[in-house]
C-alpha cells in the first residue's frame, strides 16, 4: 500500500502556552488503511485530528497529505478537499438551517452540480439513517442525531480520507454500530483511508493499525492483536481493556495458563474451551 | 420560556399559495405594495382588498392568525385613522369649534386603516406561506444582478443563512443561563428598573461569550468543509418558475392594471 499521510518529527504548541502538546510525532497513515487513535483525555488527539487537514499547521516538522505539504498555504484547499474531518462537538458544525441543506454545503463548495449535490445528499443521509429529517431544522435534533447529520455532510463530500474525532460518542449503540458499518463499507469498498479517535475498544478492534497517544507523544503503534494483547501499555496509557482481554488477563493472574491473544469474545471463547480441553493455543 | 418564540412566522403547508416560488411572492408583494399605494378611492381599495382576501383564503392558514398579526400596530391605525380624520378640505359636515370633518376626511381615514390592513395582511400572507430559508434563498436569487457591480451576493446570502440557523440556538442558550442564573438566586422580575437592566448582565456577558466561542467553532467547521467566501459556489437547491407562478404573475398584472384604472375613475359613492 502506497502512503497517504506522512507525519514527520511534528511538534506543536497553541499559540500563547509553553508546552508541546504535539511532542515529536513520527508516523505514517496507508492509503485505504482504517486507523484507530487511542490515549486519554488531553494526550492531543484532537490536536493531531486537527493537524491532518491543515486547520492547525505544525510549530516544527512537517505533515505530507497526499504529498502536499499542509504548511504551505496554497495546498491548503486540496487538502481538506482530500481529508475530510468530523469534529468532537456537532453543534456548532451546522451551518445550514435545513438538515439536507447543511449536508449539501460542503458539494455547493467543491462546485459540484446541482442534481449530483442532491444525489449525494440523500446517499449520506440514508447512509446515516436521517433521510427523514432531511426537512428539519438541526436545532430541534438530539445530540446524537447532530452527529449523524455531521458525518453525512462529510460523506456527501466523498473525500480521499475520512478523520472521525469521537464523532460517534453520542450515538446510541446501534446508531454507532450503524455509522462503523457505513465507514467500513467506504474503506472497503471504495479504499477510503480512515482515521478513528475514540474511546471504544470495541471500534478498535476492527482497525488495520491502532496507534496509542501519550502526553503528546505515540507511545506504541501496531496491529491491535499486538496492541490489546499488551496488558501492561494499556494500562499505562489509561486505556481500559477489550473485555475478552480483561477476563483472560484476571484468569491468567489467578494462574491459569492462558494466551492473552484473543480479540472478541468468540475468540476468548475459544481460548478458554481449548484451555479446559487441555488443548494448546490456536493463535 | 423563550423556546416559544417561533422563528419568522412560517406555517407549513401546501396551499397554492405555499406552492409559488419565493422570487414570485417576494416581487408580487412588492407590486401589491406599489397598487395600495395607487388605491386612492373606494372602488380600487376595494378590488385590492377583495383580492387581498382571496389570496388569503387560498393559502389555506386560519384567518385567526392574519387577525392576530394586524394587532402589533393597531395603535398606529387609529392614530393615522385619527389625523386623516381633520385633514380635509370641503363641506365640513361636522364640526366644533375649529375643528371640522369633512366628507374627504372620513375617507381619507377609512382608506388609511383599509391600506394599513392590507398592506399587513400581504406581508402575512408572504412571511406565513414562505420558509425563512426560502426568503433568504430568494434574496439571494434576486439579488445576483449586484454582482456586476462587485456586491459579494453569496457571501450576504451565507451571513443571512447562518444568522437564522442560530437564532433559535441563542434563544436556547439565553433560556439556559437565565436558568441557571435564577438557580443561583437571581432575579429577573424586580420592580426597580434599573435593578432589571443590572440583572440583563449576568444573562448577556455569557450569551456574548459563548456566541464568540461558537463563531470560532462555526469558522472552523466551514473552514473543514472546504468554505471559500471568494470562490463561486453552486447550489443544491435550484428555484424554477412554474405554471402557477405564471398565473400569479398575469394575476397580478391585471389587478395592478385594473387598480390603476379604477383609481382614476370618478369616485363613486358608496357611503
Ligand atoms: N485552543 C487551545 N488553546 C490552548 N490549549 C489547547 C487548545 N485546545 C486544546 N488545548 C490543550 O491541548 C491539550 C490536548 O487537547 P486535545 O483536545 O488535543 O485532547 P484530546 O486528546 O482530544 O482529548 P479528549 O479525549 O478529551 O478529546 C489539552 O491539554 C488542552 O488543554
Ligand atoms: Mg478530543
Amino acid at each position: 500500500m502506497e502512503s497517504f499521510i506522512n507525519i514527520n518529527n511534528v511538534k506543536f504548541k497553541y499559540e500563547g502556552s509553553d508546552t508541546f502538546i504535539l511532542d515529536g510525532i513520527n508516523t505514517e497513515i496507508k492509503k485505504g488503511e482504517f486507523t484507530v487513535i487511542l490515549g486519554r483525555n488531553g494526550c492531543g488527539k484532537s490536536t493531531l485530528a486537527k493537524h491532518l487537514n491543515a486547520i492547525l499547521t505544525s510549530s516544527e516538522g512537517n505533515i505530507f497529505i497526499d504529498g502536499l505539504n499542509s504548511s504551505e498555504e496554497k495546498n491548503v484547499y486540496e487538502i481538506r478537499k482530500k481529508v475530510g474531518l468530523i469534529l468532537q462537538n456537532p453543534d456548532n458544525q451546522i451551518v445550514a438551517g435545513v438538515v439536507e441543506e447543511d449536508v449539501a454545503f460542503g458539494p455547493e463548495n467543491l462546485c459540484i452540480p446541482a442534481d449530483e449535490i442532491r444525489k449525494r445528499v440523500d446517499n449520506a443521509l440514508k447512509a446515516v439513517r436521517m433521510y427523514e429529517y432531511k426537512d428539519k431544522a438541526p436545532y430541534k435534533l438530539s445530540g446524537g442525531q447532530k452527529q449523524r447529520v455531521a458525518i453525512a455532510g462529510v460523506l456527501a463530500m466523498k473525500p480521499e480520507c475520512i478523520v472521525l474525532d469521537e464523532a460517534t460518542s453520542m450515538l446510541d449503540p446501534e446508531g454507532r454500530e450503524e455509522v462503523m458499518e457505513t465507514i467500513l463499507r467506504l474503506n472497503r469498498e471504495q479504499n477510503t483511508t480512515i482515521v478513528l479517535i475514540t474511546h471504544y475498544m470495541d471500534e478498535a478492534i476492527m482497525a488495520d493499525k491502532v496507534i496509542i497517544m501519550d502526553k503528546g507523544k505515540i507511545k506504541t503503534e501496531g496491529k491491535p492483536r499486538e496492541i490489546f494483547t499488551d496488558v501492561s501499555i494499556l494500562k499505562d496509557s489509561g486505556l481500559a481493556l477489550t473485555q475478552s482481554t480483561e477476563l483472560l488477563y484476571k484468569l491468567k493472574k489467578r494462574g491459569y495458563n492462558l494466551s492473552l491473544k484473543a480479540l472478541n469474545e468468540e475468540e476468548c471463547a475459544k481460548e478458554i474451551i481449548n484451555f479446559l480441553e487441555g488443548k494448546e493455543c490456536l493463535y | 420560556m423563550l423556546g416559544n418564540i417561533v422563528l419568522g412566522q412560517y406555517i407549513p403547508g401546501n396551499s397554492l399559495i405555499h406552492k409559488l416560488d419565493p422570487r414570485v411572492k417576494i416581487l408580487l408583494s412588492i407590486v401589491y405594495m406599489m397598487a395600495l399605494f395607487f388605491a386612492w378611492n373606494y372602488l380600487s381599495i376595494i378590488v385590492v382588498t377583495l383580492s387581498v382576501l382571496a389570496l388569503m383564503f387560498l393559502s389555506k392558514i386560519p384567518v385567526k392568525l392574519y387577525i392576530k398579526s394586524t394587532k402589533v400596530i393597531i395603535l398606529f391605525m387609529i392614530l393615522s385613522a385619527f389625523l386623516n380624520l381633520f385633514y380635509g378640505e370641503g363641506e365640513p359636515i361636522f364640526k366644533i369649534g375649529f375643528i371640522s370633518i369633512t366628507q374627504q376626511g372620513i375617507q381619507s381615514s377609512i382608506l388609511v386603516v383599509l391600506r394599513i390592513i392590507d398592506l399587513i395582511f400581504i406581508s402575512s400572507i408572504l412571511m406565513f406561506t414562505t420558509s425563512p430559508n426560502d426568503i433568504t434563498f430568494a434574496i439571494e436569487s434576486l439579488m445576483k444582478p449586484l454582482e456586476k457591480i462587485k456586491v459579494n451576493v453569496q457571501e450576504i446570502a451565507m451571513m443571512m443563512t447562518i444568522a437564522l440557523r442560530f437564532i433559535p440556538t441563542f434563544l436556547e442558550e439565553t433560556d439556559k443561563i437565565m436558568s441557571a442564573q435564577k438557580s443561583r438566586g437571581a432575579k429577573f422580575n424586580d420592580k426597580s428598573m434599573i435593578k432589571r437592566i443590572k440583572s440583563l448582565i449576568p444573562i448577556l456577558m455569557p450569551l456574548f461569550i459563548s456566541a464568540f466561542r461558537r463563531a470560532c467553532d462555526l469558522a472552523l467547521a466551514m473552514d473543514c468543509r472546504c468554505y471559500d467566501s471568494s470562490k463561486r459556489r453552486t447550489r443544491m437547491k435550484t428555484l424554477k418558475i412554474g405554471r402557477i407562478d405564471i398565473f400569479a404573475i398575469i394575476f397580478l398584472i391585471v389587478l395592478f392594471v385594473g387598480v390603476i384604472i379604477c383609481s382614476k375613475m370618478k369616485n363613486i359613492a358608496i357611503i
